[in-house]
């Protein structure tokens, strides 16, 4: 964003949310790079403080200061320190009102034993979690696609047999359900397996991301 | 940019995969306190596009060429950096070259302060030939170091490991001929020695150069192997000063190897290159050097003494074809003028081959050779007149014309055909053929000159018996036709009285 645009941000407030939008991403990258560790939601302290910083920095903006990203990303890198700082002397400290038993529910144990088991019957599959990183979809909508017909494939019983009894999607047989087009599924069926293998197991976290992927919205801002 | 909001699904030693929230699975960095199923919040700028394992073998893969390239690389600048040889100069600068395996300099080492004030003044030496850059330095000092009482240049070598691409006596060779060829005067006289490389260390340890630790400690000199024609050039003892050198330098040239006594030991160990001036390389029509020495190398080069002698001789051996080949070149017409020519092309051969003043010890043997060959010449000439004499009696009889015939045989005869001695007496005369320098020639014409004259007037003396002979019977024959043109007039007479009568 050019100079112009900050200093109308300074006087428009719709404008101003604008900036703050876009530079969300930013507020993130400084924090992440800050802290040393990535922000978990969008309610870390951390990451509000961040956005308080950018908000201070856009009304603070100076030509004479140089370009306001480098300005901005200063401000931001400091008042994450001062928070970091003030909340070090009780790092240690349960909250008023929290027990120990609350912390180990913080730990996800569950999705824990989930995923790890979920990894090793991938390894039967000759599959992996970062061989997924390459097979997934590069578009969205098929991805989404792709979920909708592994939810589907793991509704048929014949076909998990067929699974678990070949270590392979039945394609045709997928096909004769008219579950997906034999193009579709002979093009993606490394990402359905992967996903259709979550169904088929039942791993309730695993499903229930997925199901929040196919029917949740996305924070992704392009 | 924008931001990611999922779970991570697995963590890896330098990587954690994501899964999204729009169900894209994504690979990013790992930071510290990541969790297995925790929800984070990471920018595109996390994001690992390359796995890291594939990316390690890739690496691993590249790294293999590269890093064999830079062995390689390695050793071979290490090899080119090493120093496999050094070589010093002393004139009155002292300095050491260090030479590369292929024969380049790596490095200078000044010893003194006129070595470093002629670095200074020449430049760079560094990555040069070391024969040039010696040759180049001997130059440069030339100006200002080189003088009447400071004339020696001292080039001594050590090869201090093996693997040298030339051997160190062919480098110290190349060196002195370049440094002959291009850059020496003949002011200058130029000692070479092969030392060993404990002698460099001691040099070193004494911070001088191997040069001035050979004069000094002259048993370290490692004789050169050398050829057998170069053998002769070698001065173990070398004179005081510059004529009892000149004299070692002509007495080593010798065969014999006689010496006179006259050297005295200076510079023991030290091959004493012959100094070859700049002048009698390029101008090769003059023998002699500056101080009257007959340079060794001089009748190669001079196109009219050296190579063309070698072809005389052997033109002089087939006549024939010499004829052929110049006929212009009456010397040369037949086979007795061949040989003729031939000893005096050896004769001057040989005085060319040595120095004067060795010219002047050779005297007595080339009066020797001259009285032999006028007593073979003689004979040769005797029987040569006894052949003409038959010939000309035999065309005395033939022909009326019996002097002029003798006298162009006569003329003929000595020199065995084609050159009279007129010709020759004219080229005595024009200094072409010196009596000293052609022996031969000049007992030829004396003999011409006495037995011929003799010969001509014996002819003579026949001659005018036989003129004496024939005119008597002439006048025996006038006396008939008188008588008989008496009887005839006689006859007319009376015929003509007998005619009055009627």
């Amino acid at each position: 964003m050019n100079e112009i645009s900050i200093f109308e941000a300074q006087q428009n407030k719709v404008i101003r949310n604008q900036l703050i939008e876009e530079k969300i991403p930013f507020v993130i990258y400084m924090a992440t790079k800050t802290l040393g560790r990535y922000i978990e939601t969008e309610n870390d302290v951390e990451f509000l403080i961040g956005l308080e910083a950018l908000n201070d920095a856009i009304d603070l903006y100076d030509a004479e200061k140089g370009q306001f990203e480098t300005f901005a990303g200063t401000m931001i890198k400091h008042r994450i320190l001062d928070e970091v700082k003030k909340n070090a002397n009780y790092a240690n400290h349960l909250a008023y009102g929290e027990t120990l038993d609350d912390v180990v529910v913080q730990d996800n144990t569950d999705l824990k034993i989930e995923l790890s088991t979920f990894k090793t019957i991938l390894r039967t599959y000759n599959l992996a979690f970062d061989d997924m990183v390459g097979a997934s979809p590069t578009h969205r909508d098929t991805r989404i696609r792709a979920l909708k017909a592994s939810k589907k494939t793991a509704s048929f019983q014949d076909i998990i047999e067929k699974i678990k009894q070949y270590f392979k999607l039945p394609i045709p047989l997928m096909v004769s359900k008219k579950i997906e087009t034999r193009r579709f599924l002979y093009a993606h069926k490394k990402y359905i397996l992967f996903s259709s293998l979550a169904y088929i197991h039942h791993f309730s976290e695993i499903t229930s991301w997925i199901d929040d992927a196919i029917g949740g919205e996305h924070d992704e801002i392009h | 940019m924008k931001y990611i909001k999922g779970r991570v699904l697995n963590i890896d030693d330098q990587v954690a995969q994501v899964f999204t929230q729009d169900g894209d699975i994504v690979r990013i960095k790992r930071l510290s306190s990541m969790k297995v199923g925790q929800q984070i919040i990471c920018t595109d700028r996390d994001v690992v596009k390359v796995p890291i394992s594939k990316r390690f073998k890739f690496k691993q893969l590249a790294m293999l060429p590269l890093a064999l390239m830079f062995l390689l690389v390695s050793m071979y600048t290490v090899s080119l950096s090493q120093v496999y040889a050094v070589v010093s100069l002393d004139i009155n600068p002292s300095l050491s070259l260090s030479i590369s395996k292929s024969g380049d300099v790596l490095g200078v080492k000044a010893y003194n302060r006129d070595a470093k004030e002629l670095l200074d003044a020449y430049g760079e030496v560094k990555g040069m030939p070391v024969a040039k850059a010696v040759a180049g330095l001997i130059t440069a000092s030339d100006a200002d170091y080189i003088t009447e009482d400071n004339y020696k240049i001292y080039i001594v070598t050590a090869a201090l490991r093996e693997g040298l691409t030339t051997t160190v006596d062919a480098m110290l060779d190349e060196i002195i001929a370049v440094a002959a060829m291009d850059h020496l005067d003949d002011t200058v006289e130029l000692y070479s020695a092969v030392v060993t490389s404990e002698t460099y260390s001691l040099a070193m340890n004494e911070e001088i150069t191997i040069g001035n630790y050979a004069r000094v400690h002259p048993e370290v000199v490692v004789a050169p192997t050398m050829p057998v024609e170069r053998e002769a050039e070698l001065v173990l003892e070398a004179p005081t000063n510059k004529k009892q050198n000149e004299n070692a330098n002509i007495n080593s040239n010798n065969s014999n190897n006689s010496n006179n006594g006259k050297a005295s030991s200076v510079i023991k160990g030290f091959k004493k290159d012959v100094v070859l001036s700049k002048k009698t390389y390029l101008a090769p029509f003059d023998d002699t050097d500056q101080r009257g020495n007959k340079t060794p190398f001089s009748d190669e080069l001079n196109p009219k003494t050296g190579p063309q002698n070698d072809r005389k001789h052997n033109d002089t051996q087939d006549p024939i074809e010499n004829k052929a080949d110049k006929p212009d070149d009456k010397a040369n017409a037949n086979q007795s003028e061949g040989q003729s020519q031939h000893k005096k092309d050896s004769l001057n051969d040989k005085q060319e081959d040595v120095p004067a003043n060795k010219q002047v010890d050779k005297q007595d043997d080339k009066k020797n050779d001259k009285q032999e060959d006028k007593q073979e010449d003689k004979q040769e000439d005797k029987a040569q007149d006894s052949q003409a004499e038959e010939k000309k009696d035999n065309q005395t009889q033939n022909d009326g014309k019996p002097l002029e015939f003798e006298e162009k045989n006569s003329d003929a005869k000595p020199n065995g055909g084609g050159q009279t001695i007129k010709e020759n007496s004219e080229k005595v005369e024009d200094g072409h053929l010196e009596d000293e320098s052609n022996p031969v020639k000049g007992y030829e014409k004396n003999s011409i000159d006495k037995e011929y004259q003799e010969d001509v007037t014996q002819d003579n003396k026949n001659i005018q018996n036989d003129k004496t002979e024939e005119t008597q019977v002439e006048e025996l024959k006038a006396n008939e036709e008188q008588s008989s043109s008496e009887d005839s007039s006689q006859e007319s007479a009376q015929e003509k009285t007998f005619k009055h009568n009627k």
